[in-house]
């Protein structure tokens, strides 16, 4: 079982570096969804070797909103902007990638200096999560195209769901629920907003953003 | 009684689809005039518990928030009544304020269930709502500026809120070893009552993950790009509430691990709130001296205010008792600057500072506003900030001089940045009297807001000294 | 006896590498809906050129004539060292992480080197396209080497299969679980890319190739002939056989000794003529690369590496 729910959180930061290295946009959504899913399997296996029963639902909901609504929603907005080419990113792919590796190595330091934690499946589960939070964050900033950030927040987010998984059976369940709601409604507004900001600078681009000056 | 609070907002939030917008302006009276008397009668009665299976929370600091809250949204309220039938009388289709009572209510109701939360988790919740209710508010004119304000205030304010969730996932490890995994680990008051036995290092690292990521939501310094577009861009009733008292809900989630810190007895936290407010207000300072609109220019000024109450709770003592005290000071008069803008703003269409001049001719009522808006947003002495700042830099000084001199000179830098650029607006020859456009309460709730700072300076209820000693040996743990 | 039987394992190996090849071909071709070659057809192929005569450009110097074999004798000497199926391999104690890589990079230095030798335009740009691969496709080499020993604890890769081959056998016998699923997952995901990269496999080059303009790997060889061309062509169904052949023995490790000998020999041939359809498929349905995307899929074949390295040491 342990050996099942480590690889389910390998998985989550593959499909994360995955993510970097692939230069188009819906080929990332679907990588996101991918990555959606290996964490619901994830929570998943922790329910059944836990036994806590509002894992379950836990997982449920996960597939539901991230698994299928926000992927989409995402493939719908991306329909509508019609900007299906590639990623312009500030560096090379693969120099990002290999920064993403050099992120893991970093997170993975800095899980060691952690003595006090008890994981339930491994320290590896931490070291994951944390960079694939890392690398969510990065994908943030290298990217220029404003749809992109959006899959970076889905990317930490998703990161941070694994970690809440990690260390303890997950957040209670009714913060859970807010939380995952939280997440899809913030996820629709930035699509109405990159709907909108799509009409008036006819742009998605992070370099169109630059009315607003000091 | 803790329900009133959070139901009347939500009954305005169900109501506003309903109504009209220009009847709604009439309920949204009544509704917000319930909201503050339930929240000065929550105040008053101090009867600080738990409520619903320990989700909500009254202690001192929230009440204080709560009023805080409830008084600037009932004058921004009275101010929106006007503001609502000026800018229809200016041309804005009344379509467009049909969902802004709905927006604005529910940015209300997400900020009351943040401040009200004992759960960690629900706070969350409550904050990221709010950034989500605020964001089709701050593109409310549909302009290209405000859209790309909001797209920046809607990913920054999410990334930094995810991070504080890391924070709450990582308080969350330490106290589901003493809790199991219920809802108790994550209730703020039973957290308290079981810090010693926590994992120290866990605690510092969360505290840490905290301020940077609601720090972000605050404004605090290196994570602040948002603020200045965001408050400029949303309509100025909106600008007001979101500089006046949103803040200050992102503050005290900080404020919440913070206190978990100093009750966990690691006192070099608060050294790190010092950092991010000495950084912050002194950034911001220097920025407003070249600003080339007066909106942002008070936003700027929100960011500098909020860095010195951050400063306040950061030394303790003196300091965090004029922290308290400056929070709701300073949301009264960010309020009146905000609404003197609006007033400029609805009538003038113009955001830049040097294409305005001649409001004294123009604008009479409306640039006294603005004048002695500035002088309590600066401090000077008829004003109750001027207490509640002088208090915040005494604890500096006992802290360490040299800090308290740093202070000083960035709020000389800020004073003159803001009185230097707007003062040439006030100056120059006129094109006569435009007064009469304005509906008669955005002149005049602004200036009942600054009498009422006055009145602070000379009368402070002893039952507010009270609160805001309790909240101040609560922080100290 | 172990010696004899570990030359026997080498020399099958040598023998059935085109076949593997042939294999790929074929599989290919009837996805494309072609009728498709024989299996065998490589095996003529190779007898025809071997009848051949050696032609040589005029400005080819002693390099030309050595190059070919050092192209053919490491591949032949990494058969002699790797337990494919047999336990005891005769060079199976030299199987250093470091004298492998070594070797797999020596042909591809003497391959260029001929290709450059023979003065012809093509040489210069395949040799340089090569070594923008290979030199890419190196570093998660080497981390993938090292992590599988880190893993395991063995100096060299004989040891480290064995190891990996008793640890599955306690797990079929006493259902123990001290085995990780991960690392050999991201081991087998990234030697897969390496597996394509550097046999000019189809994302990166594509092997049947007529223009010369795309070419890498058949840039390289453009000018050899007769014997030459034997060594080369022989060489490189070698490499694929090898790397394919690594990837076998990671997938479900079964390394028999001399009574299980016929069984693992036939789970080797069962596990590497499903690497050969997993190759053939993945080269099917997938479109060349433009040349400047190989950097791409290579770095995330390293971070997949680096991460089986950091799940190694963990473990």
């Amino acid at each position: 079982m342990e050996k099942l729910a480590s690889f389910f959180a390998l998985m989550v930061l593959v499909f994360a570096v995955l993510n970097v290295a692939s230069p188009f946009l819906k080929f990332a959504i679907r990588l996101n969804m991918l990555q959606s899913w290996t964490l619901a399997l994830y929570v998943l296996v922790v329910a059944i070797s836990s036994g806590v029963f509002h894992l379950y639902l836990s997982f449920l909901a996960t597939i539901v909103f991230k698994g299928i609504l926000i992927p989409i929603l995402l493939f719908r907005v991306l329909k509508r902007t019609g900007k299906e080419r590639e990623l312009d990113m500030i560096m090379s792919i693969p120099s990002a990638v290999v920064f993403s590796g050099i992120l893991i190595v970093i997170s993975t330091i800095l899980v060691a200096k952690f003595g006090g934690l008890e994981f339930i499946f491994g320290k590896f589960v931490f070291v994951s999560s944390l960079s694939t939070f890392f690398i969510g964050g990065m994908l943030l900033v290298i990217r220029k195209v404003l749809f992109s950030q959006i899959l970076g927040l889905l990317i930490m987010e998703n990161a941070i769901f694994l970690a809440a998984n990690s260390a303890v059976t997950g957040m209670p369940l009714v913060v859970e629920l807010g939380i995952l709601f939280d997440i899809f409604v913030s996820i629709l507004m930035a699509s109405v907003l990159l709907l909108r900001i799509m009409k008036s600078f006819e742009d998605i681009r992070v370099d169109a953003l630059e009315v607003l000056k000091e | 009684m803790i329900s009133v609070p959070l139901l009347l907002p939500a009954l305005g939030l169900i109501l506003s689809l309903f109504v009209d917008v220009l009847v709604m302006s009439y309920l949204q009276l009544l509704i917000s005039f319930g909201l503050f008397l339930s929240s000065l009668y929550i105040f008053f009665r101090k009867e600080y518990s738990t409520h619903f299976y320990d989700l909500f929370l009254v202690d001192p600091i929230d009440s204080f928030l709560l009023l805080s809250v409830a008084l600037l949204e009932l004058f921004v309220v009275f101010y929106s009544f006007g503001y609502v039938r000026t800018e229809i009388s200016q041309g804005i289709s009344k379509r467009r304020f049909k969902y802004y009572y709905f927006w604005k209510n529910g940015f209300i109701l997400s900020m009351i269930v943040s401040i009200l939360s004992n759960n960690l988790g629900i706070y969350w919740v409550g904050l990221e709502a709010t950034t989500l209710t605020t964001a089709l508010l701050i593109a409310f004119y549909r302009s290209k500026e405000s859209y790309e304000a909001s797209w920046k205030y809607v990913i920054m304010c999410s990334i930094g809120i995810t991070l504080g969730l890391f924070a709450i996932v990582l308080l969350y490890y330490s106290t589901a070893h003493v809790y199991g995994d219920s809802l108790k680990a994550l209730s703020f008051v039973d957290i308290m009552a079981s810090v010693q036995k926590l994992d120290r290092n866990i605690l510092f690292l969360s505290f840490i993950l905290a301020l940077v990521g609601f720090g972000t939501k605050v404004g605090f310094a290196p994570m602040h790009n948002w603020l200045p577009d965001a408050h400029s861009q949303a309509p100025s009733p909106v600008s007001a509430l979101l500089s006046g008292v949103l803040l200050n809900t992102a503050l005290l989630g900080i404020l919440r691990f913070y206190q978990i810190n100093e009750k966990a007895g690691i006192a070099y936290a608060g050294n790190f709130m010092i950092f991010f407010g000495l950084l912050t207000l002194f950034l911001s300072s220097l920025i407003m001296l070249r600003q080339g609109e007066y909106k942002r220019l008070f936003a700027y000024s929100s960011m500098e205010n909020m860095g010195l109450i951050a400063l306040g709770f950061g030394v303790g003592g003196y300091g965090a008792f004029g922290a308290i005290l400056h929070i709701l000071f300073h949301a009264i008069s960010k309020g009146v600057l905000f609404m003197a803008s609006g007033n400029i703003l609805s009538l003038l269409h113009e955001r830049r500072m040097e294409k305005i001049n001649g409001l004294f001719k123009d604008m009479k009522i409306t640039s006294f506003v603005l004048l002695f808006g500035l002088a309590s947003i600066s401090g000077l002495p008829p004003f109750s900030t001027f207490f509640s700042k002088l208090y915040i830099i005494i604890g500096l000084i006992q802290k360490n001089q040299f800090l308290g001199i740093l202070v000083l000179i960035s709020l000389a830098v800020a004073f003159s940045g803001v009185f230097w650029q707007v003062l040439p607006m006030l100056s120059g020859t006129g094109k006569g009297e435009r007064e009469k456009a304005i509906h008669p309460f955005m002149l005049l709730i602004p200036a009942l807001m600054l009498l009422m700072l006055i009145v602070f300076t000379f009368y402070t209820p002893q039952a507010v000294i009270d609160v805001v000693n309790s909240v101040v040996r609560e922080l100290r743990g | 006896m172990s010696l004899l039987l570990g030359i026997i394992q080498a020399l099958v190996v040598i023998m059935l590498a085109p076949f593997f090849a042939g294999l790929i071909h074929k599989v290919k071709q009837r996805i494309r809906g072609q009728k498709g070659i024989s299996l065998f057809q490589f095996y003529r192929n190779l007898y025809k050129l071997i009848k051949k005569e050696v032609v040589l450009s005029k400005e080819a110097s002693i390099v030309s004539s050595i190059a070919p074999y050092f192209y053919f004798l490491p591949h032949a000497i990494l058969c002699f060292m790797l337990p494919f199926f047999y336990k005891n391999p005769p060079l199976g104690n030299s199987s250093n992480p470091v004298v492998i890589l070594y070797l797999l990079s020596l042909p591809v230095f003497f391959m260029t080197l001929y290709a450059l030798d023979q003065a012809s335009s093509f040489g210069g740009l395949g040799s340089s396209r090569e070594w923008f691969i290979s030199s890419l496709s190196e570093p998660s080499a080497v981390l993938l080497f090292f992590s599988l020993c880190v893993y395991t604890g063995e100096p060299n890769l004989k040891g480290v299969f064995l190891k990996l081959s008793d640890e599955l056998r306690s797990l079929l016998s006493e259902g123990s679980d001290h085995f990780s699923i991960s690392i050999p997952f991201l081991i087998l995901f990234a030697l897969l890319v390496l597996a394509l990269a550097e046999n000019a496999r189809i994302p990166f080059d594509n092997p049947e190739t007529h223009l010369e303009l795309t070419m890498v790997h058949e840039a390289n060889i453009l000018e050899a002939s007769g014997k030459h061309l034997f060594l080369f062509e022989y060489g490189s169904y070698l490499r694929l056989t090898l790397f394919l052949s690594l990837m076998s023995m990671l997938l479900f490790p079964f390394i028999g000794d001399a009574t299980l000998y016929p069984l693992a020999f036939a789970l080797y041939l069962i596990k590497m003529l499903f690497l050969c359809l997993v190759v053939a498929f993945v080269e099917s349905f997938n479109a060349k690369l433009r040349l400047f995307r190989v950097p791409n899929i290579l770095s995330f074949a390293f971070v997949l590496s680096l991460l089986a390295l950091v799940l190694s040491m963990e473990a």
